[in-house]
């Protein structure tokens, strides 16, 4: 009965320390909902002025830009304008100058000058008759080696012929030779055919003895012995 | 010995060398005899020409060298001496001749030609007959084959005309 009282106090004890916890949370997240919603009116509010800050910027650089060029354009214009003027001056000062110079250095400049350009004009034929030597030399060392090569060519074809005809020839020589010895071969054979049909028989050993003997009296005949 | 006994002796002996292949045999006989001479055995000639000589070719020697036993060794060098002065007569011919073919040639050339004359046969069929003959640096082809050529060109390449004796080959037919 003890202990159920003591639990229940207890309980009562536990709720009510969470309602006040529960309490202080809300009044806490309330607090800090407040802040945050503040912080970013302040942040908008910031970025407002930030691009108001901007564009009057532009607006003031743009102007200040327009006006530096306006001075550089109005600066420029009084250098040429300036400009022109010493140019002009500079120009009538020579004239002056010139015409104030004596007529003998007038004559001096004149000489130097034409003997400037007769020296030019013959530098010039000298070259061209150079380049008119040099090329006839061209022409006739390519004719040369034109004709020392046509020559050479020539000597190589003839040479080359000359070769091919002796191998022919060679070849000829040793075709016939070696046609010459097949008849020569074979005419001992066709001789002997020829003998026994001629003579009707193969010669005998007596007949044979009697053809030496005439044979041996031919020579004697012919001073062979 | 005499000058013309000296010549009769090596007729006699040179009857024995009729060919070139004779005279080179009786050429080692005669060397064999006279190198028994200075043989240090007794018997060494007569062992020499019982066994080493041919048999008519000994009798012969031994019949001069016994009339002539004084001067044996100059005897047979005499003989080697005149066979090797012989001439060669040689004969290319289209057959083995025969001994009694050779005897026949030899009393052909002792009697047109004279002696000091030895046959050298050649065998060669491709002559077909007759002889090819050389003798004493002259040459001569008398053979049938020369004469069936000679014929053969003129007749078929005209290179030169020969006579009828030429192109036929005269021998007596009347034995076959």
């Amino acid at each position: 009965m003890f202990a159920d009282a003591t639990l229940l106090i207890g309980l009562l004890l536990l709720a009510f320390l969470l309602s006040f916890a529960l309490i202080a949370l809300l009044l806490l997240y309330s607090k800090v909902y407040g802040r945050v919603e503040k912080m970013d009116r302040f942040q908008a509010d910031l970025l407002k002025q930030k691009q108001e800050f901007d564009a009057k910027a532009a607006e003031l650089a743009s102007a200040q830009a327009q006006e530096l060029i306006k001075e550089a354009s109005v600066k420029a214009q009084a250098i040429i304008r300036q400009a022109e003027t010493v140019s002009t001056d500079v120009r009538r000062r020579l004239d002056s100058q010139l015409e104030q110079l004596p007529k003998a250095q007038q004559d001096i400049y004149r000489d130097v000058f034409k003997q400037v350009g007769e020296e030019a004009i013959q530098v010039l034929h000298q070259v061209s008759d150079e380049m008119k030597v040099y090329a006839d030399r061209e022409v006739k060392a390519f004719g040369a080696a034109l004709q020392e090569r046509t020559a050479a060519t020539q000597e190589e074809a003839k040479k080359a012929i000359e070769q091919s005809y002796e191998r022919m020839e060679a070849e000829i020589l040793a075709y016939k030779q070696k046609r010459l010895t097949m008849i020569d071969q074979s005419i001992h054979q066709v001789i002997r055919e020829v003998t026994e049909e001629v003579l009707g028989k193969a010669i005998h050993t007596e007949q044979h003895q009697e053809i030496v003997i005439k044979a041996l009296e031919d020579a004697k005949s012919a001073h062979v012995v | 010995m005499g000058m013309a006994e000296e010549t009769v002796v090596h007729q006699q002996l040179l009857e024995y060398a009729r060919t070139t292949v004779e005279l080179g045999l009786l050429l080692e006989e005669i060397r064999l005899l006279q190198d028994a001479l200075y043989s240090t055995q007794g018997d060494g000639m007569e062992r020499v020409l019982q066994e080493k000589v041919r048999f008519e070719v000994a009798q012969s020697l031994r019949e001069i060298l016994n009339t002539h036993q004084a001067n044996q060794h100059e005897l047979l060098e005499s003989i080697r001496e005149v066979a090797l002065q012989q001439k060669t007569l040689s004969l290319t011919v289209a057959f083995r001749p025969s001994s009694a073919f050779v005897s026949t040639i030899v009393s052909w050339v002792r009697s047109h030609i004279g002696a000091g004359v030895v046959l050298d046969f050649r065998y060669e069929p491709a002559v077909v007959g007759g002889a090819v003959i050389e003798f004493n640096g002259h040459y001569g082809d008398f053979s049938l084959k020369k004469k069936f050529q000679n014929y053969f060109d003129a007749k078929l390449l005209g290179k030169h005309v020969v006579t009828k004796s030429e192109a036929e080959p005269q021998f007596d037919q009347s034995n076959s």
